[in-house]
């Protein structure tokens, strides 16, 4: 995936020279680094930044993604050489929100290398997790979920749940960081900022109109079945936006990670019969062992159905891009709880 | 006395209760055999060992004990040839294969393009996921390894205490060795998809070390070791069900708490009666009256 370019040595060398006159107190401004070469380098950490990145840079500039299809954003584990495409980059394209939790020293270190970092996320008007999950737990933080959304990012110093990474599931928002990225490529390569404008407005309109699409195919679903379980809380964003409602999550948390409690797990089987919810929603990035263990528990047929959650499928999946994933996903979901 | 019964009301439950407690029959007899022959160090390396074995069959779609089980076999003929050819203790040719197959199970699982090879899962296990299979699989391999053990039990004893009586009496220590060996391989083979190989490794020191307090003959240690190691099945789940404590880390927590517990049980009726600790320190007494070398037995050799 990732291509070392002919010229990889060579910005290396520059990105150095640049340091050095930062240190001698003679570094003029931001965005020293593509001034000296005109070819336009950006890296994004997922492989669903990295199919929408590459549709908004096109033909003008080389894009690296970190994370192949079907890498756990929460789990990976970056080599070497992910780190110099971090730190040779003219611009970083990151989800942040503490998505990429392996990644946080590595995108920090590149920051201070002088790398310009956008972090997606954080300017998406993000909300909480577990904000749409629909028991108790959500209605306790209702209230101290107030205007300082933005003062805890990711943190929870006042017990705050922290807020949401997983809002590439919402095309609306999605279709904003596709203008955010052009804006913050088109000021690191004034050259291409034509070209990558053109290029945004475009993919934007496709992301619009796949927001209409999934919204028809998702509102065919039955008032009384429009419940989601998933496996870790990914799908905050795609409730919200189109009016389900997720009973409850295999992990607790928006991270993979996670350990299940025995008694969390109890508890969600009876709230998967109490609420009548038709499935069980695995992912494409973690283990389905527990979802087939608590569809086994719930005791009445429960469909088990794997969706695109943190990463892009294999190519020939149909979730091999960005708008293929989100299709792919909303048709699954309309098909498991229509019928 | 709800909260003893509320917890194993639910299937999965019951099925980590049976499944614990069969890990734990074979775990409580290869673990004896290891902790008194000074094998835990190799126990510890080989349930690590296997990760890449576990990352590429889970990779290539391939059976996992199998995969497993050739990781094993590398690894211990990569001890072998270390031990014989260089000049160098036998734990530091472990420790080469420990580091060396940990490291290229990891580099293989983040290499990988999907969670097959799922390091989490294979370390720590997922006890709340258990299948009836997992459950049949380590109950034949009890079955097997008790049978091992009885069949194999006068060369395994003489082994484990005087390794040099055992070369006299003609006994092919290498052969008893070996087949020490690909009963603990087996062991963690048979065990991880329940547990996880941190949790197989628990099982096979904490329990037999608590036991080699409390009695002095090898079947007797066996048995002790499956009641704590019981103990720690059935409390671990209970507790980590009323904590929401992660299950396997919790089982593996309990038995080493119960070691020190057992300990401390020792010192104290030791100090009550007056003897000192050293008088009642031997842990074990074999038929023959033969006594643990000074040091581990067998570890260098």
């Amino acid at each position: 995936m990732v291509s070392a370019g002919p010229s990889a040595v060579q910005r290396g060398v520059v990105g150095l020279a640049v340091s050095a006159m930062a240190v001698a107190g003679c570094g003029g401004g931001g965005g020293g680094r593509s001034a000296a070469s005109q070819d336009l380098h950006v890296v994004a950490t997922t492989s669903i930044l990295g199919d929408v990145v590459g549709n908004v840079v096109g033909g003008a500039g080389r894009v690296d993604t970190l994370m192949e299809a079907g890498i756990d954003p929460h789990s990976y584990r970056p080599s070497a050489e992910a780190a110099r495409l971090l730190g040779t980059a003219d611009l970083v394209v990151a989800n942040g929100l503490q998505l990429e939790e392996t990644l946080l020293d590595a995108l920090a270190a590149a920051e201070q290398e002088g790398a310009e970092v956008l972090r997606v996320a954080d300017q998406l008007d993000p909300i909480p997790v577990g904000a749409t999950l629909g028991d108790d737990h959500a209605d306790d933080h209702a209230d101290d979920q107030g205007g300082d959304r933005a003062a805890d990012q990711g943190g929870d110093p006042h017990g705050h749940p922290p807020l949401d990474p997983h809002v590439w599931l919402d095309p609306l928002r999605m279709a904003e960081a596709v203008t955010l990225v052009a804006e913050h490529v088109a000021r690191v390569a004034p050259h291409a900022a034509g070209r990558v404008r053109a290029n945004a407005a475009a993919y934007r309109r496709q992301v619009l109109s796949l927001h209409e699409e999934v919204q028809a195919v998702l509102g065919e679903i039955p008032g009384g079945r429009r419940l989601l379980v998933t496996n870790h809380d990914a799908f905050g964003y795609l409730a919200a936006r189109y009016e389900l409602r997720v009973v409850g999550t295999v992990v607790p948390g928006g991270t993979t990670l996670a350990e299940t409690s025995p008694r969390e797990l109890a508890r969600l089987a009876a709230t998967i019969r109490a609420t009548g919810a038709p499935a069980i929603f695995t992912e494409n990035v973690a283990p389905d062992r527990l979802a087939r263990t608590l569809s086994g528990e719930v005791g009445r047929k429960v469909r088990v159905v794997p969706l695109y959650s943190d990463a892009l499928g294999e190519t020939g999946s149909g979730a091999d891009t960005y708008l293929g994933m989100l299709r792919t996903d909303a048709r699954l979901i309309a098909d498991a709880l229509g019928t | 006395m709800d909260w003893l019964m509320e917890p194993f009301a639910v299937g999965f439950m019951q099925r980590a209760l049976v499944a614990g407690l069969v890990v734990v029959v074979i775990t409580s007899v290869v673990g004896t055999w290891v902790v008194l022959r000074g094998m835990t160090f190799m126990g510890d390396a080989l349930a690590h060992g296997v990760l890449p074995g576990l990352t590429l069959a889970s990779l290539a779609g391939f059976n996992l004990g199998l995969g497993a089980a050739a990781a094993a076999l590398v690894m211990i003929a990569g001890i072998g040839v270390v031990q014989r050819r260089a000049p160098l203790a036998e734990d530091v040719g472990i420790g080469l294969l420990f580091v060396g197959m940990l490291a290229a199970g990891v580099i293989i699982a983040s290499k990988a393009r999907s969670y097959a090879g799922d390091l989490t899962a294979i370390l720590f296990g997922d006890i709340l996921g258990v299948t009836d299979s997992d459950i049949r699989l380590a109950a034949a391999a009890a079955v097997f390894v008790v049978a091992a053990s009885v069949l194999l039990y006068r060369p395994f004893v003489v082994l484990a205490f005087n390794e040099r009586k055992a070369a006299v009496l003609g006994m092919r220590p290498g052969l008893t060795h070996g087949a020490m060996l690909v009963l603990l391989a087996l062991a963690i083979i048979a065990s991880f998809r329940a547990v996880g190989v941190l949790l197989v490794f628990g099982f096979l020191v904490a329990p037999p070390a608590t036991a080699a307090l409390l009695a002095r003959r090898v079947p007797n240690m066996m048995a002790v070791a499956a009641g704590v190691g019981a103990v720690g099945v059935w409390g671990g789940l209970l507790a980590s069900f009323h904590l929401g404590t992660a299950g396997s880390a919790t089982m593996a927590g309990v038995t080493v708490a119960e070691f020190f517990l057992a300990l401390a049980a020792r010192e104290i009726v030791t100090w009550r009666a007056g003897r000192s600790p050293d008088h009642a320190g031997t842990p074990v007494a074999v038929d023959g009256g033969d006594r643990p070398g000074s040091g581990a037995p067998g570890g260098s050799r």
